[in-house]
């Protein structure tokens, strides 16, 4: 889904690639986000350019008006973070949510980490309410912990472990545990009670650190270790 | 650019829309679907380069008129 995403395409174009090792998904999308966020030689980097003899306003108002989120999404990264920063100040939280859809998080990390936390927590919020959990899930590892302490609480907890199924880096799960506010933890999984990731969810949480593991599978745990 | 035949053809096909080399896992597949790969690929960026092209022109209304040829010369 996030390559056809990332390509323009109807996901079940690429069908053919569901057999494949999620590593090596991975890892052609990586390859094709190199080629379309390249900058060099490209009117990517030329726009890029561009933006350095205007105010942060006027590129506020090409940025929603003339290009739209998937471009900018695309020229985020490729500008400097405190002035990218400034212009999404001005941007509203709906635009900076499609914006985040077509994004690449690991090229705009600095970008991320000189918005304001509640801002961020702000377009998760519209992010969960447009059930966009796989673009929440790439953004976790590129996230500083205030920021991702604050959107994690905009989340209601059967996001939360919606969310955690789709990390980008499965090492993030214990750092996504650890920022979950106290006494949220031992009910978290209730909410994936009776859905269609509850068969898959004590199997992933399995793999968290203890003290986290035990706090979040409770009486489950055992249930857990013996498969 | 003529279709490349063969899975070893579309997979050179694929790589050059990459720019480097395929995981080694997508050798396996049929050439048709190495096709659609390095199509949607190839697709993509000329959609990109042509949206982009057209943003700029768009966006270049947005700014005072002093200021777009300068612009315009750093856009080439």
């Amino acid at each position: 889904m996030k390559l056809a995403r990332l390509l323009g395409h109807p996901a079940e174009e690429f069908h053919y690639l569901e057999h494949l090792a999620a590593a090596d998904l991975r890892a052609l999308r990586e390859l094709a986000t190199e080629r379309l966020f390249d900058p060099a030689g490209t009117p990517l980097g030329r726009l890029a350019a561009a933006s350095r003899l205007l105010p942060t306003a006027p590129i506020a108002a090409i940025a929603e008006h003339a290009f739209g989120p998937v471009l900018v999404g695309r020229i985020a990264g490729l500008i400097d973070p405190e002035r990218a920063a400034d212009v999404a100040a001005r941007l509203p939280t709906g635009f900076l949510a499609e914006v985040a859809v077509h994004l690449d998080p690991r090229r705009a990390a600095d970008v991320l980490a000189r918005m304001p936390a509640q801002r961020i927590a702000d377009v998760a919020r519209e992010l969960v309410a447009r059930g966009e959990d796989v673009t929440l899930g790439r953004f976790v590892g590129h996230l500083p912990d205030e920021h991702l302490a604050l959107s994690l609480r905009v989340m209601d907890d059967l996001t939360v472990v919606r969310v955690a199924f789709v990390l980008e880096d499965p090492g993030s799960l214990d750092r996504v545990l650890g920022l979950i506010a106290p006494g949220r933890l031992e009910t978290l999984l209730d909410a994936a009670a009776g859905t269609d990731v509850w068969p898959d969810a004590l199997e992933l949480f399995a793999t968290a650190r203890e003290p986290l593991r035990s706090r979040v599978l409770g009486a489950r745990a055992a249930g857990a270790a013996s498969k | 650019m003529p279709r490349a035949s063969g899975s070893a053809g579309a997979l050179a096909r694929l790589e050059e829309a990459l720019g480097a080399p395929a995981p080694a896992a997508f050798a396996a597949l049929p050439g048709e679907r190495l096709e659609h790969l390095a199509d949607a690929l190839t697709q993509a960026r000329r959609r990109q380069a042509h949206e982009l092209g057209q943003a700029g022109e768009r966006g270049l209304r947005f700014v005072p008129r002093l200021l777009r040829g300068p612009l315009r010369k750093v856009l080439g």
